[in-house]
């Protein structure tokens, strides 16, 4: 995989495009977890399955 | 820097090289300006059934071409090259085909080849196991509680059965928050339940997706191939188990 800061990561995820997430879900894309606030892709702490 | 040569042998700090100087960073390094063969390292073993391998570098006087690594069997030769990469590292199989796995029938784990985003063969199936519906689980997340392996994902059946029938059926959806949303079924073989949403794939107790197929239990033999191509993570989805049951859900 390969490996991206957590800026570079959070500028990608932003421009993909998720059609079922809403606010408050999370998504692990390019080694970072985000979560969803204000519709808009936000970081947050890694979160076990 | 402290060097032995013993003819043609250089000996750096625990680094050797055999016509040349040791190349940075290397333990051992064949090479020299003879043509041909200065870069070839052989392997030959002598005793009954022993076997002839080499590897080497090419130059400008190799029919094989110039600037590749080959390997191959017998005496070091164009003709018995098996295997080159070229200057660009593109991997060519110089003779015979290209041959990935044991073949076995439904071994689980990453298996096939993958070529971009698409995983070929990436499980296959083939036995009189009775019942008509085989469960296969794999190892991607449905996401239930978080989406840590989202994908687009594409799965293309192929195969046949004793019942004279052809079977070419796909299955897609997207795996997100536990659901399969907007999934589709495609049976476009002569078998035409092999995929249907009486059977959807379905989240495991330990949140993994499991697809459903009906390919009945006369003689069938079935090759999946997995497409993700939407550009999310690529997630290496493996099989993790399988089996053959009259259920059509919860057997995982």
């Amino acid at each position: 995989m390969e490996e991206y800061t957590a800026e570079e990561a959070l500028q990608l995820v932003r421009d993909l495009v998720f059609p079922q997430a809403v606010n408050g879900e999370t998504v692990q894309q390019f080694g970072h977890w985000f979560i969803m606030e204000n519709d808009q892709w936000e970081h947050t702490e890694e979160i076990p399955e | 820097m402290a060097s032995i040569t013993i003819p043609n042998i250089v000996s750096e700090e625990e680094k050797v090289g055999m016509g040349v100087r040791p190349y940075t960073n290397t333990k051992l390094t064949l090479g020299g300006t003879t043509t041909s063969y200065n870069a070839t390292l052989m392997f030959d073993n002598n005793t009954a059934g022993g076997a002839e391998f080499f590897m080497l570098a090419t130059d400008n006087t190799w029919s094989a071409g110039a600037d590749k690594f080959i390997m191959g069997h017998g005496s070091p030769s164009s003709s018995n090259s098996d295997l080159e990469i070229d200057g660009d590292g593109y991997i060519h199989m110089a003779r015979n085909r290209l041959s990935v796995g044991n073949g076995y029938h439904a071994s689980t784990g990453k298996r096939g080849v993958r070529v971009g985003r698409t995983v070929y063969n990436w499980f296959n199936y083939g036995r009189n196991d009775g019942h008509n519906y085989l469960h296969i689980k794999t190892n991607l997340n449905f996401g239930a509680s978080t989406n840590s392996q989202p994908t687009m994902s594409l799965f293309h059946i192929k195969g046949y059965t004793y019942s004279a029938q052809t079977i070419d059926s796909m299955v897609g959806f997207h795996n997100w928050s536990g659901q399969p949303y907007q999934i589709r079924y495609t049976n476009n073989g002569s078998a035409t339940s092999v995929v249907s949403s009486s059977y959807p794939p379905y989240g495991s107790s330990d949140g993994k997706v499991v697809l459903v197929l009906n390919i009945g239990n006369n003689y069938p033999g079935v090759s999946i191939d997995h497409h993700q191509a939407y550009e999310y993570t690529w997630v290496d989805v493996e099989v993790s188990a399988y089996s053959k049951t009259a259920s059509t859900n919860g057997v995982y």
